[in-house]
């Protein structure tokens, strides 16, 4: 497990490198990242498919301004602000797609998502109940998913969410109070349902 | 604090953003309230599912899509350099266009008909002889009579 100044300046000297002309050094910090862009981009646009297109564009992006990356942020911050810009525009080029209502959700999945927050486990979600919580996503608003993903997904602290998402500490508290409460009013009837 | 400001405060006992003082005021009001404690509770079992929610995995394949796309774009980037030898400056475009501009100026200045003079279009079908009284200047007398000074 690499500690953070290890990973920033291992970073630094891959990026050094790609800037003095070695295109391929760059599928290194492709690797490192991609997992985490990957899940952002995918769980932003609620769709796996563009997801994966998304991220891959953030990186051909993130590659073409590598020379404007000054360092005052660590690396994975600044991929995370070039794919918060990104997936914002895809959401608002794309047609308007037509999300499944959550009503919808419920009256087929609500079974699941009642065995999600009512069993109590230390496992692994498999991939359809990973797949759901993401549909629960998918129900916020793009701004709420948008930190939330950041906040509860990524694990990103505070600051990190303001440097990427361009906005001040007590813009992130707000955005996130809110989120969670969005999120706690869709799912109040299986969050009361074991409340003592 | 009181309930309502420590209500406000809560999740961020949760995510470990807190100040220290903060944190004991926060505890010891959770002992006591039911209600932040419930508070609490919830969000902590939405985030106990959020944070086993499966991770993508590493993928190789993402990766060789990501080089082969960036191979492809610079391609056709070196392309489009080759198909162009020289560099077009950006700058040359408006340059153009005010240029053609000012021309059309120039053009249209040069071939602007005189001023017409609004006594001349008034008078045009008066006689020439009566012309004199509708117009400020004193005609030559003589020169109306035909006479020339010689003859005077």
């Amino acid at each position: 497990m690499r500690s953070p100044l290890e990973t920033k300046s291992q970073d630094y000297e891959i990026i050094l490198e790609v800037l003095s002309g070695n295109r391929n050094a760059y599928a290194e910090i492709v690797r490192r990242y991609e997992e985490q862009v990957r899940r952002y981009c995918v769980t932003l646009l609620s769709d796996p498919a563009s997801g994966e297109d998304a991220a891959q564009e953030v990186f051909i992006k993130a590659y073409q301004a590598l020379g404007k990356f000054r360092g005052n942020s660590s690396f994975s911050t600044w991929l995370y602000r070039i794919a918060a810009n990104h997936c914002t525009d895809a959401i608002r080029k794309r047609a308007r797609r037509k999300e499944e209502s959550w009503e919808k959700l419920l009256e087929d999945q609500g079974d699941k998502i009642e065995r999600l927050f009512t069993v109590s486990t230390n496992e692994t979600l498999d991939r359809e109940q990973s797949e759901l919580v993401e549909k629960l996503f998918s129900q916020l608003p793009e701004k709420s998913r948008e930190v939330l993903t950041l906040r509860e997904l990524q694990g990103l602290s505070y600051q990190e969410i303001a440097d990427a998402l361009q906005c001040t500490l007590d813009a992130v508290k707000a955005r996130l109070k809110r989120a969670r409460q969005e999120l706690e009013l869709k799912l109040r009837h299986f969050l009361t349902s074991n409340d003592v | 604090m009181d309930h309502e400001a420590i209500k406000e405060r809560l999740l961020l006992l949760n995510d470990r953003e807190w100040a220290e003082g903060e944190r004991q005021e926060i505890t010891a009001h959770l002992q006591s309230c039911i209600e932040c404690r419930k508070t609490l509770e919830r969000w902590q079992r939405i985030q106990s599912v959020l944070a086993r929610s499966q991770r993508l995995g590493p993928s190789e394949v993402f990766v060789d899509g990501v080089m082969s796309r960036l191979a492809a774009r610079e391609a056709a980037q070196e392309q489009g350099t080759l198909r162009r030898p020289w560099a077009f400056p950006n700058w040359l475009f408006p340059a153009l266009g005010y240029g053609f501009a000012f021309l059309l100026m120039m053009i249209a200045i040069e071939s602007r008909e005189a001023p017409m003079n609004t006594a001349a279009v008034l008078l045009a079908d008066v006689p020439r002889s009566s012309q004199w009284t509708f117009v400020h200047e004193q005609p030559d007398f003589n020169q109306l009579l035909g006479a020339t000074k010689e003859d005077v």
